[in-house]
């Protein structure tokens, strides 16, 4: 999951940057409205964690340019919490919002469930023949016992789940699973999509040769 | 007489009023009345002497007189001829019981009205009488006629006048009724001006414009409480997001440190914003400074330039003072605040390599402080904004480099505690001046 975050006070950046990438989340980020807008409209994020308050550009016409193009599903943080403040910001198009201060264990949740709702797919766990996937504890399950993922493996299969069905491009799957700083070699995704073959099956995950992958 | 009901007051006035009317027309008609009825009474009884008079001149004894005087007057005509020594020579049947005159003219007696006249040829008094009976009688008819309908009319003023009074006071009910709502639900209406009557216009304009002041009161205090809500949240969020992932890891020392930092430096803004808005909320309190004493304003302001040069210099900025000496009365800590208040805006606000001018003069019976920079500067709209609380000129300036977006308004808030007066002055573009004047002390 690529989540963008905007927020200027660069402290609260840094603790909901490294919540987000605890649950598995690839992170970028935004200290302006303007450049926050920016990355939204040019990179398809799955979530986008956004501050009302924020120089360049506030949040809420930031949101209002931002949903004329894009559906990426937007969690607002705020710092008001009167009734009207709560029902502006939905009426802009947030998705939901998150008063502040807030808990780590609540954005996670919140920004997991916006990322679910996003694909179109609420339920927390997916089943796909004998495989069980909890996108909440981010656990593999095949006929009943555990199967062991590393990080990068769990969010590549997540990725294909929640796309089930329709093609994922490389360029895609680059997207979604590191930063634009990443150093990416061109043939580690296909390392990744090997390894899970090994691990769940050789037909779990068919090839589109020169496009991409799908989980059929 | 005082009343507590208007409307009783009222009728009761009223009443007074049209009684005291009645009364005075009750005595002049009934005045009129009676010498109108009596005038005709007399003038015929001035016709009967006449004829008496004539009928007398010739006659001599009692028994004659009689006879004439029988002979001359109607039936229904009294009299008595007196002789000098007050015996009575001849009178009507049955004789009326009157006592001998003294002086021609007409007195009432027994329902009659009698004339006296001196006997021309002798001494004695001819008095000749004639019944007002059916003239009393009509004049009491009258009076009890005019009371009978005075009282009615009294009664029916005051009903009538009570049912006026309701309906007059009748705006002023429903102009508390609706500042009673007003009160109650939605400082945001007001009072129908054009539907109240002339007379209650300045009350329901006064009622209005004490509810804007309310609303805008509120309003104020609403958004002061939100702002101050907003500016507090931010840092708490970072210390609660912080230490629930310092809690969350604590076998990275490094990270827990560093988390600990970040939380150290949030509650130190925490801190600033909470003893700003403790001093702002003692002193709308009206709870007085502290001690005070004799402060050289230039001195202090010196010191603060001195103190500040390194901070200026971090950003290019350079900070010049030009002092006379200036003695104010107030409390030095205090002082010093506004001073380095100002200079610290001066040079938050400017811009690279930029100027900030101190300077302290003594301006007719003030000692003027201006602090003027070479920065942004404000405009028109804003200017009048800048001492509120939290308010930020520049939205995208966040509050990272400590300021807690009170400090204009603690420096209002001291300034004015002294006694003294803040202006700003500013042009976009060409940088802003804030003038500080206090009441001059001569030194002793």
């Amino acid at each position: 999951m690529r989540v963008l975050i905007v927020e200027d006070e660069p402290q609260l950046l840094r603790a909901v940057a490294d919540g987000l990438l605890a649950i598995g989340c690839v992170v970028d980020e935004a200290a302006d409205g303007a450049s926050g807008l920016h990355q939204a409209l040019h990179v398809d994020y799955d979530a986008i964690v956004l501050d009302l308050m924020l120089p360049e550009l506030p949040g809420l016409p930031l949101l209002q340019q931002l949903r004329q193009s894009r559906a990426t599903p937007v969690l607002v943080l705020t710092a008001r919490d009167a009734v009207d403040d709560k029902v502006d910001c939905l009426d802009a198009g947030a998705d939901d919002y998150l008063t502040k201060p807030f808990a780590i264990a609540e954005l996670q949740a919140r920004v997991r469930a916006l990322v679910r709702r996003g694909a179109g797919h609420p339920a927390p766990v997916f089943t796909i023949g004998d495989i069980a996937i909890d996108t909440s504890a981010r656990t593999v399950q095949q006929a009943g016992h555990a199967v062991s993922l590393t990080p990068m493996e769990y969010s590549l299969l997540e990725l294909l789940v929640r796309k089930r069905g329709s093609l994922v491009t490389r360029t895609s799957i680059y997207e979604h699973l590191w930063d634009d700083d990443a150093d990416t070699l061109s043939n580690v995704v296909d390392v990744y999509v090997s390894t899970l073959r090994n691990k769940l099956g050789r037909d779990l995950i068919t090839t589109r040769r020169g496009q991409g992958y799908l989980i059929p | 007489m005082m009343f507590r009901s208007i409307r009783v007051s009222l009728v009761f006035w009223f009443a007074v009023i049209l009684l005291g009317l009645m009364a005075v027309l009750g005595v002049v008609l009934h005045r009129e009345l009676r010498a109108t009825l009596y005038r005709e009474a007399d003038s015929q009884l001035a016709h009967w002497m006449e004829s008496v008079q004539g009928a007398l001149s010739t006659s001599a004894t009692a028994e004659a007189i009689a006879r004439d005087l029988r002979a001359v007057l109607p039936q229904s005509a009294k009299f008595v001829v007196f002789a000098e020594e007050g015996q009575r020579i001849a009178s009507s049947v049955p004789m009326p019981e009157l006592a001998v005159p003294t002086e021609s003219g007409t007195v009432i007696y027994d329902h009659h009205r009698w004339q006296s006249v001196a006997r021309a040829s002798d001494a004695g008094w001819i008095v000749v009488g004639r019944s007002v009976r059916d003239e009393n009688h009509s004049i009491r008819r009258f009076l009890v006629t005019l009371l009978a309908a005075g009282t009615g009319i009294v009664l029916l003023t005051c009903v009538g006048g009570y049912l006026v009074a309701s309906r007059a006071l009748a705006p002023t009910k429903a102009i508390a009724a609706s500042a009673q709502r007003i009160a109650a639900d939605n400082l945001q209406e007001r009072i129908d001006v054009c539907r109240v009557p002339t007379e209650l216009r300045p009350m329901a304009v006064t009622l209005n414009e004490s509810f804007a002041r309310i609303e805008a009161a509120f309003a104020a205090q609403v958004a002061f409480t939100a702002d101050a809500s907003h500016e507090l949240r931010t840092p708490l969020a970072v210390v609660v997001a912080h230490l629930e992932l310092a809690a969350g890891n604590t076998s990275d020392v490094a990270d827990v440190a560093r988390r600990i930092a970040i939380c150290q430096d949030a509650a130190k803004r925490i801190e600033a914003i909470v003893t700003g808005l403790l001093m702002l909320a003692r002193a709308d309190a009206g709870e007085a400074a502290q001690e005070r004493g004799l402060v050289d304003l230039a001195a202090l302001a010196q010191q603060h330039v001195q103190a500040m040069q390194p901070l200026a210099a971090a950003r290019g900025i350079t900070l010049d003072g030009a002092s006379a000496e200036a003695c104010v009365h107030g409390n030095y800590e205090q002082l010093a605040e506004v001073i380095s208040n100002l200079i610290d805006n001066a040079i938050r606000y400017n811009r690279e390599g930029g100027t900030v001018t101190v300077a302290v003069a003594c301006e007719d019976d003030c000692a003027a402080l201006r602090v003027s920079d070479s920065g942004m500067g404000l405009a028109a709209d804003q200017l009048p904004r800048v001492f509120d609380r939290f308010y930020r000129a520049d939205a995208s300036r966040s509050r990272q480099d400590g300021a807690t977006g009170l400090g204009l308004s603690i420096t209002q808030c001291i300034v004015h505690q002294h006694g003294g007066s803040i202006a700003a002055y500013s042009s976009v573009g060409e940088g802003s001046e804030f003038v500080v004047r206090l009441p001059l002390v001569g030194r002793e």
